[in-house]
């Protein structure tokens, strides 16, 4: 991997790791993101639309946070969102000191669905601006391919 | 002494070689037998593997993060995990072609049930009226197989689907969503029964609720799904094990077999087998022959036999398997609280639903989620990510999952064969697959009856998330070679015995003629003692 390649990763990393946790990511972390990238393909895309999602997402967690919004629904194989994933999956299969701590909202059941709610509501939010900046690019340059079967 | 030559070496093969050197043949067993890794950390559960591990993720995801499961348009919720890759490695030179059938095959020592999810479901007398022996024959089967392995379960409301047999051992301690599952069926079980003819109860699962011999009985790690690194959790290498210590026992990895050559009276006379690294192919004389390859694997060297004796190629045809959905669901009730993963993580309870027809009937298994990757449904939710952290995480608790399996028949026209090219080594195995016609409206009615028996019990299925698997996904494959009263062409006899060659006997699933809605495994063993002890 070149230095530059190495270096728009592990800022690729940091961003996204403070949009899906609210902290920086550690070394672990870091080298986990960036050996994922090295050892599989899937998560490049030549679509001159996944590359401007993704440029855009990398800005910062609340860009990243926006263009999720939008390609959650209406670009599910692109490569912010295999990205994405790919981080959750990292997180989620280290331990709670670097990655995502399982401990629930300890507000109570009726408190705890009112915060659903209120997520529900800032999400649509989110998604009616996302939809404004991101549909007509779309329209102009085109979708992400559907993924292949990845078989066992 | 008589000597066998056994192919394969999954849960038919071991538990056919066991019962035959029990009786005092010389038995060789060949296998391609890629084995399982050594467990790691052993005593550690699932929390404290991810924080005493030097590199968890690897271990979670694989070497080459193949365990991340990316939105995929075919919507599998999950794989084999990277700990159990072995189980579907291929050798160079096996080649298929399948259409209308996503199949799965293994390699492994002990076969794709080092895999499996360990239910042990008798068939009933009424699902084997096909089967040309009685069912009192199985049941002793299954008692003894029972002793071998450990099988938990209970005499509840789902007995009236599965029988009971001896050997049983008692259920384990459920974990807590289960044990909610189990208590609001109790409130509501006589609507549930009557309006849906729908039942619940404990599953039947192999593994140990106390010690058997060296085998120590369930500790709640919560590693299932990773591979049980106690051998609590029963898997078939375990009984190769056993057979290790006959000293007329002879095991020989690193073979594929590819076909048995017979002489004009039609008696198997060796078994050739290459070395799956390649070289020289060898042959396996012995006085009687059994193919245990599994269902697929066995019906392929049948094939390819008789195409280099005799040049035919023959299709094979009433090919069958499990159609199983996936609906994952949300108990409303767990919601928010917390997750305990020292658990048992496999499926504690089953749903069973009554039809008119007793071979009708549609059987459940029921998975509360508890250490399973969490990344395959955040992914799946229609919001941002984050969003989705937040309330995969809260309701991590409240997340099930119910395995819906149907019933198969045999049907002429989903059949197996050999592709018709010319040099090639070895021939590419043909597999073609149809569903029968009203398919549709049997996984509506079973999809619309989960759905209503789940709400009863407070739990809700989300919208877009029910996945209908591919054919081939639930690998109980059957049907190809079946048992027969009559001696048809390319049948066996109640033993198993082949009517074509005397001395060849099908000791798993090709040879069943119907196949229920129920994990086929418990009963290939149980069928594979049957045989030992009529034939041998």
């Amino acid at each position: 991997m070149m230095p530059a390649d190495a270096a728009r990763l592990r800022r690729e990393c940091e961003v996204f790791c403070r949009y899906l946790i609210g902290r920086a990511p550690g070394a672990y972390i870091l080298e986990k993101y960036c050996e994922a990238h090295e050892r599989s393909a899937e998560y490049s895309s030549p679509a001159a639309f996944d590359r401007v999602l993704l440029s855009f997402a990398s800005r910062g967690p609340s860009f990243a946070r926006l263009a999720d919004s939008y390609a959650c629904l209406f670009a599910r194989y692109s490569s912010l969102r295999r990205k994405l994933i790919l981080l959750f999956s990292i997180l989620e299969s280290a331990s709670a000191q670097h990655g995502f701590s399982d401990a629930v909202d300890g507000s109570g059941q009726p408190v705890l669905f009112v915060k659903i709610v209120f997520r529900g509501v800032l999400f649509a939010l989110r998604l009616a601006l996302a939809c404004v900046l991101f549909l007509p690019l779309r329209l102009v340059l085109g979708g992400s391919p559907p993924a292949a079967r990845r078989g066992h | 002494m008589d000597s066998v030559v056994i192919v394969g070496s999954g849960p038919s093969a071991v538990h056919f070689a066991l019962s035959v050197l029990q009786k005092g043949y010389r038995v060789t067993m060949l296998d391609v037998g890629y084995s399982k890794p050594p467990a790691v950390n052993p005593g550690d559960n699932f929390v404290a593997l991810k924080e005493n591990l030097a590199d968890p993720v690897r271990y979670f995801l694989g070497e080459r993060f193949e365990g991340v499961v990316l939105p995929n348009p075919e919507k599998e919720f999950y794989g084999i995990p990277p700990s159990k890759d072995y189980v579907l490695r291929h050798p160079g030179g096996f080649t298929f072609d399948a259409r209308g059938f996503a199949p799965f095959f293994s390699f492994a020592q002990g076969g794709i049930a080092e895999a499996w999810t360990g239910g042990c479901y008798p068939f009933n007398a009424a699902e084997i009226t096909d089967f040309p022996f009685d069912y009192a024959e199985l049941e002793r089967a299954y008692a003894e197989v029972a002793a071998r392995i450990g099988v938990i379960g209970a005499p509840d409301d789902l007995a009236r689907f599965f029988p009971l047999h001896e050997n049983l051992l008692e259920p384990l301690e459920l974990d807590v969503h289960s044990a909610l599952l189990m208590s609001e069926y109790e409130k509501r079980k006589a609507w549930l029964n009557r309006r849906l003819r729908c039942y619940f109860g404990r599953t039947r699962i192999a593994t140990l609720s106390r010690d058997l011999g060296a085998r120590k009985k369930c500790s709640y790690l919560g590693r299932c799904l990773w591979g049980c690194p106690t051998d609590s959790f029963y898997t078939p290498s375990i009984t190769l094990r056993e057979c290790l210590a006959f000293p007329h026992f002879t095991y020989q990895p690193g073979l594929r077999v590819t076909h048995f050559e017979f002489d004009g009276a039609q008696r198997v006379i060796s078994i050739v087998a290459e070395p799956a690294a390649g070289g020289a192919p060898q042959a396996f004389s012995a006085d009687r022959f059994a193919l245990a390859a599994g269902a697929l694997n066995s019906t392929k060297i049948y094939l390819e036999s008789i195409f280099r004796s005799t040049g035919e190629r023959v299709a094979l045809g009433g090919l069958m398997d499990n159609r199983q959905i996936l609906m994952p669901f949300v108990n409303l009730r767990m919601i928010g609280k917390p997750c305990n993963p020292e658990s048992y993580q496999y499926h504690q309870l089953g749903m069973g639903i009554e039809s008119d027809d007793p071979r009708g009937y549609v059987h459940g298994q029921i998975t509360t989620l508890k250490t399973a990757m969490l990344h395959p449904i955040a992914a799946n939710l229609p919001c941002d990510l984050r969003t989705a952290a937040f309330l995969v995480h809260n309701m991590h608790a409240a997340l099930g999952i119910v395995n819906v399996n149907l019933h198969d028949t045999r049907r002429q026209g989903n059949f197996v064969s050999l592709a018709e090219e010319t040099g090639a080594k070895d021939s590419r195995l043909i597999i073609n697959y149809a569903p029968e016609n009203g398919e549709v409206h049997r996984l509506r009615a079973a999809i619309s009856t989960v759905r209503r028996a789940l709400l009863h019990l407070g739990c809700i299925v989300p919208p877009g998330m029910l996945h209908v698997r591919p054919m081939g996904a639930s690998v109980h494959y059957a049907g190809t070679l079946p048992m027969s009263r009559a001696k048809g062409r390319h049948t066996t006899s109640e033993t198993c015995q082949s009517h074509e060659f005397p001395n060849l006997f099908i000791v798993d699933g090709a040879t069943f003629p119907f196949l229920p809605a129920k994990n086929i495994t418990f009963s290939l063993m149980a069928n594979a003692v049957r045989v030992a002890s009529r034939a041998f």
